[in-house]
């Protein structure tokens, strides 16, 4: 139904960027609350130590598996950024593209993070390092799989043609979102496989 | 050149790192610790530091997306768009979707604690929360008139919701009355049946008749009261557990009937499986007391 086909006044024009500014202040929430659970780990671990009680054993945490997830993310920025400019230029073909590989990148870091905890060989009920290693990578898990349903569903709405040059608000702020959770596995990343 | 938004966020920002640091210096960090995030030293006690200094970054980080933005100005959004005047923000319509979405959120929760099955209503609670909300945020934009866009997305959804969530209070409220009729004592039970079927008896009646006028919003208050007495009777039911059954001790395999021992429940036969070793499995049901029954 259109306004032209039944004489209804059309909508007005959305407003630009309330979705974008609104998007930001939910990531900074987001961020904050991950921010959170890492202290918690940070300070359980400094307890630990403080007690003499060895935290991560040597050679159950590998760092290399780690860095691939790292990476996988540095190269989902780029795309997920390649949709944003697609879709100011109105070149929607390439903003598809750009989505549509920004949720397979998200779907390949499930599969990682899979190995990886299946690969440290450890358990929620072993220690409290253990578990608060399950604890932040499960947060993070959490916090990834909203950044790919957020990237999917602008993904199908670009299928269908709601976005252009001058409505690329929720693609932006997709992509804004996305960087936060990529932001969020910079510190897990340094603070669990890192710094151990 | 800065925004008003950049300045505030920023301002925040350099107050709570600044705030971070001192915090972490009296609290036992040292050296260049608390700032350098720990890189040289310690930063004193992890959690205060870490929540000031999170805040702080991600404050310069609003102000930093702000000024990008410029502050969503409406001047400078209509410069964006190639208008002259920015139109209003359009009111949405109000819903009630995120109160059902919350209390599909919180179903969920209970269903982890609980069962798989008030889990998965909770996962298809929050499923239809997404399609309706989508639907009416949808219809909120599809024309220019509030009425039209309304009647535009009942004609689309109406025969889908309808159905649905007629099947849903019928399905809802057998599992939560029978919870609560098992809860219950013998009596009581028979006594709870017997009286809400009283009551729906006589209010029907009195509909019928038209010695009742009914106001919308009065009868809209109590349909809410009696959903969330039956829903909440249904949860202490089922946390509180069944009453205690205690079904006849078996006497013999003669007075056995298969043809009226189907509908007696499980934990008779369980019960029974010693005293039945040398009969037939199905030698108890005749010997099943009222409780049974009334279920």
């Amino acid at each position: 139904m259109t306004a032209t086909a039944t004489g209804l006044p059309s909508a007005e024009v959305t407003r630009p960027r309330t979705v974008l500014v609104g998007t930001m202040f939910a990531s900074g929430a987001a961020f904050m609350a991950f921010i959170g659970v890492v202290l918690v780990y940070v300070s359980s671990r400094a307890q630990a130590q403080a007690a003499d009680i060895e935290w991560i054993a040597d050679g159950t945490v590998e760092l290399g598996p780690s860095g691939f997830v790292f990476a996988t993310l540095i190269l989902s920025i780029f795309t997920v950024q390649w949709a944003v400019q697609a879709i100011n230029n109105d070149d929607r073909k390439n903003a598809l593209v750009a989505l549509l590989l920004s949720a397979l990148f998200g779907a390949a870091v499930f599969n990682q993070l899979w190995f990886i905890m299946n690969d440290s060989g450890f358990s929620l009920s072993a220690n409290n390092a253990e578990f608060m290693f399950f604890v932040v990578l499960g947060t993070f898990v959490a916090f990834m799989i909203s950044a790919v349903g957020f990237v999917t569903l602008t993904f199908l709405r670009a299928l269908i043609g709601q976005f252009g040059p001058r409505k690329a608000d929720s693609v932006a702020a997709a992509a804004f979102y996305w960087n936060t959770v990529v932001a969020m596995y910079a510190i897990a990343w340094y603070v669990i496989f890192v710094t151990k | 050149m800065f925004t008003t938004g950049f300045k505030f966020f920023f301002g925040i920002g350099v107050a709570l790192v600044t705030a971070g640091a001192l915090y972490g210096y009296t609290s036992g960090g040292n050296h260049m610790g608390p700032v350098s995030l720990g890189w040289k030293g310690g930063v004193g006690e992890h959690v205060g530091y870490g929540v000031l200094v999170g805040l702080g970054v991600t404050a310069m980080g609003i102000a930093l997306t702000l000024i990008f933005f410029r502050d969503a100005d409406p001047a400078d959004q209509a410069d964006y768009m190639g208008v002259d005047d920015i139109a209003p923000t359009m009111p949405v319509t109000g819903s009630h979707w995120p109160i059902v979405g919350a209390f599909g959120a919180g179903t969920m929760a209970v269903g982890l604690v609980l069962n798989t099955a008030v889990f998965i209503t909770g996962v298809v609670i929050i499923g239809l929360v997404a399609v309706s909300w989508t639907m009416d945020a949808w219809a909120d934009r599809a024309t220019g008139d509030p009425v039209a866009n309304r009647a535009l997305r009942n004609r689309i959804m109406a025969p889908l919701e309808i159905p649905a969530a007629g099947a849903a209070v019928v399905a809802v409220g057998v599992l939560a009355v029978s919870r609560i009729l098992l809860n219950v004592s013998k009596l009581g039970a028979v006594t709870v049946a017997g009286v809400v079927a009283v009551v729906i008896l006589g209010i029907g009646v009195l509909a019928a008749t038209g010695s009742l006028k009914f106001n919308r919003h009065i009868v809209s208050a109590l349909g809410v009261l009696v959903a969330v007495a039956v829903l909440g009777g249904g949860v202490f039911a089922v946390i509180d557990g069944e009453r205690e059954f205690h079904p006849h001790e078996v006497h013999g395999s003669e007075s056995h009937d298969d043809s009226t021992d189907d509908s007696h429940d499980d934990e008779v036969d369980e019960d029974h499986a010693d005293d039945d070793s040398g009969s037939d499995g199905d030698a108890d049901a005749d010997h099943t007391d009222g409780d049974t029954d009334s279920e």
